[in-house]
């Protein structure tokens, strides 16, 4: 590391530069409820909000469900506000999480993986976010405490834009990213300020301006609300799979315009020109993949890597690109309901030359996942090659071998 | 394992929890930071819900890129509990088990009274092995029990390897904890510092351990799980014996005058017990007593306080062991009877 780099970094966890992003988007409402591994977030904010760093209000409620309609109603009222919680918090607050794509209000929401219970358990996968994938929510998954802090502002300015107006997970794994500490590069607030601009309310959505009257007279004039049914859910569908996706990749261009650094949009791909076999993960099961890569490109073994930063949208063009010639893709999936495997097979089923998909179930609750394990299933991967029908499609991948 | 990975030191502190590893591991991280330039990551790896679990926290820094999560090949370990050698050897706990007994070279710096020339190591190991004891520095300075050994242990880590300068590491400490608890945790580390013993050249047992969920230990997931082993099989053993439980890390333990224990029906002790370990024997006993799982009991105290005829005291455990290895009148075999006959009435 050069003196210069040293100079400009601050060592920071996860959850740090969760609060981080959250504070230099300029928060307005800090809303908190304590949840390991993710509470950590609103103890740093309530910190900063003490030091005079941020100026906000902090809500405390007693529990995530009240958390959550306070955002919504902090939104509503044009207000950006923050909340992080995971695993049982978010399974608590469901009905508000549901609500919140389909009445198109922008609230961010942190996410520090933890598995669900039972049985009891406080490590870390990905399954406490995924339950919400058939719910519209825009969800970023991020590898390490630097890519926290940059789709946290990234996430903000996505979520409020005029023509897109739905909710985005940050999601990072607990313990393994919310504990763990590294480097990072913490943006300037000028730097952000242009990036970001101030949420502003989409015009005749502001709830303490509107006329309540002419407004419930409109709706009942025109049958209801719920007349348009369809058509709000095609609009919201459209908006997720066709502008969000364009909106993602806009942000992580404008971003690396202003701030300098970015990770690829909605996929980083990693050595994929001329593979042979190719690794899908989200957050750091891409670091474990990247790290088998390596070891096996040493062995004149062609594989590459995928790392999927958004599951909603799920980037199926992007991907099918990246895949090009490969043969197999082999998903590693950190959650008992196999989700990257299946979206996989469904985005390559009309590739040319469909590969071989798998899917391999690794990791569940903090279980150990080295990179010799990585490097086992890509032999797998590579057998599958030669006879697919030796090979079981998906298998769950429970021992490990050591380094 | 990449190249570059291969590179880096990686240290993996070891300790119950409350004990300070995760604090401990981010200072000794922006050390190395902010000395040498490195690039550093750390990690946490807490052992399960309840409190006095295992927690291992990993330090990896590298003058090179390095990837993130522990690979698992110490070349440092602080333990801040040196009970956890022996969790370590049976295998008890799987993340403490990797983290301890899959160093074969390196610095093992162990929270203890004991002199590094005392202590077996039941692993394969060649390297150097440092105590000392934090507990009673800790304690001594911060005025708690059990005490947050984390910056003492560090102090002794800098003392026997000079990775990091001593002084610079503490202004981190007193930046991180400002005010009086700050200087507490300073004074205890520069006195672990001075008091810490090395021996350099130590060999311990020649067998290796294996990795706790290596391929041999593959079960099969749709057959029933065996029920916990709570007492050990091993009938050579002496009853009450300690082996290995990874949860317990206890100082006291209740014990029951059974002249006093009068409750006929309902035992306040037995509800208010958090863990479930501790029970009303009615049968069995010349008087009815109160009982603990040894294995589990975490010596809370709470069925000392709330026992209506105090007939339920704290005593030193370490103390009480030197004239009752078995821990007669505190536990009783079987300690959990699913036949629901004996033990538990």
């Amino acid at each position: 590391m050069t003196t210069a780099e040293q100079a400009q970094s601050v060592i920071r966890t996860g959850n740090q530069a969760a609060a981080e992003g959250a504070r230099l988007a300029r928060v307005g409402v800090v809303c908190f409820f304590p949840i390991g591994p993710s509470d950590e977030v609103g103890e740093h904010l309530v910190e900063m909000v003490n030091r005079g760093q941020l100026d906000a209000r902090v809500i405390d409620l007693e529990n995530e469900r009240s958390v959550i309609n306070a955002q919504i109603t902090a939104t509503q009222s044009g207000v950006r506000s923050t909340f992080s919680t995971n695993s049982e918090g978010l399974v608590f607050a469901y009905q508000p999480l549901i609500w919140s794509p389909y009445a198109r209000v922008p609230i961010v929401v942190g996410v520090a993986h933890r598995s669900l219970e039972p049985p009891t358990n406080i490590q870390t996968d990905d399954h406490d976010t995924i339950i919400f994938r058939d719910s519209h929510w825009i969800q970023f998954y991020c590898e390490n405490a630097q890519e926290v802090l940059d789709t946290m502002i990234q996430a903000y300015w996505i979520a409020e834009r005029h023509d897109i107006q739905l909710p985005v997970f940050v999601t990072w794994p607990g313990w393994e990213v919310s504990h763990a500490a590294m480097p990072i590069e913490v943006p300037s607030q000028e730097q952000v300020d242009e990036f970001l601009p101030p949420y502003e309310l989409l015009p005749g959505r502001d709830l303490l301006t509107l006329d309540m009257e002419e407004f419930y007279s409109n709706a009942s004039r025109s049958g209801g609300e719920g007349a348009s049914y369809i058509e709000q859910r095609y609009a919201i569908d459209h908006t997720l799979n066709v502008v969000a996706k364009q909106a993602i990749t806009e942000a992580h261009e404008r971003y690396v315009e202003v701030v300098g650094r970015g990770y690829g949009g909605l996929i980083e791909s990693y050595r994929t020109e001329d593979a042979e076999v190719i690794l899908v993960g989200l957050a750091n099961m891409a670091t474990r993949g990247r790290q088998a890569a390596d070891a096996m490109r040493e062995q004149g073994k062609r594989v590459g890597v995928i790392k999927v930063r958004t599951l909603r949208p799920f980037p199926s063009e992007a991907i099918a690109e990246a895949v090009g010639d490969a043969r197999v893709v082999m998903a590693f999936d950190r959650n008992p309901v196999h989700t990257l495997f299946h979206e996989l097979r469904s985005a390559l089923y009309s590739h040319p030359g469909r590969p071989a998909v798998l899917g391999r179930v690794v990791a569940l609750a903090g279980r150990n996942f080295s990179s010799r394990d990585a490097e086992e299933l890509v032999d797998e991967a590579f057998a599958a090659i030669e006879d697919p029908a030796a090979v079981d499609e998906l298998s769950w991948r429970m021992e490990t071998v050591a380094d | 394992m990449s190249n570059d990975d291969a590179k880096a030191r990686e240290i993996n502190l070891v300790c119950m929890s409350g004990q300070g590893s995760v604090q401990t591991v981010q200072l000794l991280a922006r050390a190395f930071f902010e000395q040498h330039g490195m690039r550093v990551r750390t990690q946490v790896a807490p052992g399960g819900r309840p409190k006095s679990s295992p927690v291992v926290s990993y330090l990896k820094a590298s003058a090179g890129p390095i990837a993130g999560g522990p690979n698992f090949h110490p070349d440092d370990v602080l333990l801040f509990w040196s009970g956890l050698l022996r969790v370590a050897a049976n295998r008890a706990h799987p993340t403490v088990t990797d983290a301890i007994a899959r160093q074969r070279s390196g610095n093992l710096i162990i929270n203890s009274r004991l002199a590094p020339g005392e202590i077996e190591l039941p692993y394969k190991f060649s390297g150097a092995v440092a105590t000392v004891d934090a507990d009673s520095i800790t304690n001594e300075i911060l005025r708690r029990d059990p005490p947050p050994v984390g910056v003492t242990m560090a102090g002794a880590y800098i003392a026997v390897t000079e990775v990091v300068e001593l002084d610079r590491f503490l202004a981190l400490v007193k930046e991180r904890f400002p005010g009086r608890l700050g200087e507490q945790n300073v004074e205890a580390a520069r006195r672990a510092y001075e008091e810490v013993r090395i021996e350099r050249e130590v060999v311990g047992a020649s067998q290796e351990v294996p990795h706790p969920r290596g391929p041999e230990d593959r079960v099969d997931p749709l057959s029933r799980p065996p029920l916990p082993v709570l007492i050990s099989e091993d009938k050579g053993r002496p009853r009450g014996y300690r082996g290995g439980a990874a949860n317990i890390w206890r100082t006291k333990i209740p014990v029951s005058d059974d002249q006093l224990c009068g409750c006929d029906n309902m035992c306040i002790s037995e509800v208010m017990c958090p863990d479930n370990t501790g029970f009303i024997v009615r049968k069995g006993l010349p008087h009815q007593g109160y009982r603990v799982d040894v294995d589990l009991c975490r010596g809370c105290g709470i069925c000392a306080e709330v026992c209506v005829y105090s007939a339920l005291s704290m005593a030193n455990e370490e103390e009480l062991m030197r004239t009752n290895p078995t821990y007669e009148g505190i536990t009783v075999e079987p300690f959990i009877n699913y036949s629901g006959e004996g033990g538990r009435s």
